[in-house]
């Protein structure tokens, strides 16, 4: 008998029990589709937590260490030796001394003789956001490097007691003096949680202060390192022999520990979940079982008249078995359907997305094949072992 | 074609063997068309279930062909079912829920033919039994009688070596059952090697040999005297 011919004949017997097939599906739609929708949402937390500690797609991550300066010294934490014996390390594929990314900073500075300590958004280009009163960085201004600035409401009360006095006034940032032009409400922010109360460009800024801003050391791993650990052994060597070790300190905030330790829960909580929908499927095969062999019994006639037409005992076997896989597998896929659409449903309300992957589908796909395959092979063999003889009788 | 010699069967009853042939010997020829006569438990059906390679469990010598059949491995004997025999059913053994179409074609689709051409071969076979429209109907939708056309179609469409049929026309009414006859002769005339179990004196008279089992045992074996002849 030709494969193909084995298939038609499977699906067309599962059509003629469509209830019965449905039902017994049900149970394998819900194991799977659970397990799909929990590792789709695992995933996307994974996803996103990589991405929060910037491995690249070659698996390197990344990690900073900042230097602060004690007091109100203005010194650059990083020298060429301390970075010549950073690159030593064969863990390190890159040591490379940036400002800050999101051009944001802190800073100190005064407005009118009071001293505060700002933070700073370094704007590449023209900005009016949050303007209250005055007018926005220009073009002009960042094309000449006008030493311009926005600063929030409470820093022009603080300075020049009205937003209106503050106009045209001055305020001082790391040493250097830059007119203000605009006010900006006090909760002006990038992004959602960076919030700053001094917009000046980015150009003027860095052409003044190039130490203050390359302050953080950006260290690229080979992949497959520890990164915190390696990162936390440069530390505590930079603040025991670093170039400033007596100015400041060197500060490495171990975001990838604390991501762990989230990654250990969610993957203890997808662990449990899979677990829970492996029992479901367990019981799902045994229903898978149980009709296998209802179909069996109630067509010992048919399998009687086939063997005697010719059916030898391995197409009566792959009969039911296939059978039995066609319905599991066409679970299987329903369910990783409605796993997806749920994974889908449930990330638009959490911070970060589902995640569709290849590896999800073949699981899907090899489970409900490898449930069909366990639980239909002893019916399939019973089928297959009828005696001929006493069917026909 | 057919040579059985010295075949026994017993089967397991409790804890005794019960033995239905005692040592038969018998040799059938391509073309032949015998009628084999017995009452009721003789062994008839289960002489006929060896011939027909349904029951592989049996002792004695069968040579098929010049094949030793009890030597062959189980696919085998499938396959000699599929290819080499076309066996009718007293109750016609149909698959209730397929077409009289895909029951017909059953035996073609385990000899690994194409759909399509099973298709074609199907309609002639069911032309020449005379249900030449049926392929889509459903058994149960059928008379008896052309149920039974339907399986004998089944029987001839992998064009086997012989027919083995058990009491083909034992649930037909007489009109039916010469109509059925007459299509068992008909085949006979163009060469098919008939084998036929029956109870009945009327049909048995329209075959050439007559052999009549009492006990598990050949009782006779003799030519049948057609009255024009
Ligand atoms: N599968 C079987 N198991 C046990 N006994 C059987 C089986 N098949 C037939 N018999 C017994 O063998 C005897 C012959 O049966 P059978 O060949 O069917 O007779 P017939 O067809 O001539 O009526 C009967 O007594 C029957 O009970
Ligand atoms: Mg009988």
């Amino acid at each position: 008998m030709q494969t193909r011919e084995l298939f038609v004949s499977a699906f067309r017997s599962l059509l003629s029990n469509k209830r019965r097939s449905i039902l017994t599906m049900i149970g394998i739609i819900i194991g799977i589709a659970s397990v799909i929708t929990i590792l789709a949402l695992g995933d996307g937390a994974r996803v996103a937590m990589m991405k929060n500690l910037q491995a690249s797609t070659s698996g390197e991550q990344s990690t900073e260490i900042n230097f602060s300066p004690k007091g109100e010294n203005i010194i650059a934490g990083f020298k060429d030796d301390d970075l010549n014996r950073i690159r030593e390390n064969k863990q390190v594929t890159k040591a490379k001394i940036q400002s800050d990314d999101q051009g944001m900073l802190s800073a100190r500075g005064s407005v009118n003789g009071k001293n505060i300590s700002p933070a700073i958004y370094l704007s590449q280009s023209t900005n009016d956001d949050h303007l209250v009163t005055g007018h926005g960085i220009s073009k002009q201004d960042v094309l000449v490097s006008n030493p311009v600035a926005l600063v929030s409401q409470s820093i022009a009360k603080k300075g020049y007691k009205t937003t209106s006095n503050a106009i045209n006034a001055g305020i001082e940032i790391n040493g250097t003096t830059y007119t203000i032009v605009g006010i900006i409400s006090n909760d002006a922010s990038r992004g959602s949680y960076n919030t700053y109360n001094v917009v000046v460009p980015r150009q003027v800024f860095e052409a003044n202060n190039a130490d203050v801003s390359a302050n953080t050391l950006k260290l690229t791993f080979v992949a497959g390192a520890n990164v915190s650990k390696e990162t936390q052994k440069i530390a505590d060597q930079l603040n025991s022999s670093g170039s400033q070790h007596n100015a400041g300190s060197y500060d490495f905030f171990d975001m990838a520990a604390m991501l762990k330790g989230v990654s250990t829960v969610i993957k203890g909580i997808t662990y449990f979940i899979v677990a829970v929908a492996s029992i479901s499927l367990f019981i799902a095969g045994i229903g898978v079982m149980n009709m296998m062999y209802i179909a069996v019994s109630e067509r010992t006639q048919e399998i009687g008249i086939r063997m005697a037409v010719g059916a030898s005992q391995k197409q009566i076997l792959w009969q039911f078995l296939i059978e039995a896989v066609m319905l599991t597998l066409s679970g299987g896929m329903i369910g990783y359907l409605a796993g997806l659409g749920v994974a889908m449903g449930v990330s638009a309300f959490l911070p970060f997305k589902a995640s569709v992957s290849i590896s999800t589908f073949l699981l899907a796909f090899g489970t409900s094949t490898i449930v069909g395959l366990v639980f239909g092979i002893l019916p399939a063999k019973t089928a297959s072992n009828k005696n001929l003889i006493d069917i026909l009788r | 074609m057919i040579n059985l010699s010295a075949i026994s069967k017993s089967y397991r009853q409790g804890n005794d063997d019960y033995q239905v042939l005692h040592d038969i010997n018998l040799n059938i020829q391509a073309g032949e068309f015998v009628a084999i006569m017995g009452p009721s438990g003789s062994g008839k059906s289960t002489l006929i279930n060896i011939i027909g390679f349904l029951d592989q469990h049996f002792d004695g010598n069968y040579m098929f062909n010049n094949v030793k059949v009890s030597d062959l491995k189980r696919k085998q004997h499938a396959q000699l079912r599929n290819q080499s025999v076309g066996f009718i059913f007293q109750n016609f053994k149909l698959i209730t829920n397929q077409s009289v179409g895909e029951n017909v074609g059953l035996p073609l689709l385990y000899a690994g033919m194409k759909r399509r051409d099973i298709v074609s071969r199907v309609t002639e076979v069911l032309t020449q039994v005379g249900l030449p429209d049926s392929y889509k109907k459903l058994p149960k939708n059928l008379s008896g009688g052309q149920q039974q056309r339907v399986a004998i179609a089944r029987a001839i469409v992998t064009a086997p070596n012989f027919l083995v049929a058990d009491e083909p026309t034992g649930a037909l009414d007489s009109a039916t059952s010469a109509e059925i006859m007459a299509l068992f002769k008909n085949l006979n005339d163009r060469g098919t090697t008939v084998i036929m179990v029956t109870h009945d004196e009327q049909v048995a008279r329209q075959t050439n040999r007559l052999i009549k089992i009492l006990d598990g045992r050949i009782q006779s074996d003799e030519e049948v005297r057609h009255a024009n002849t």
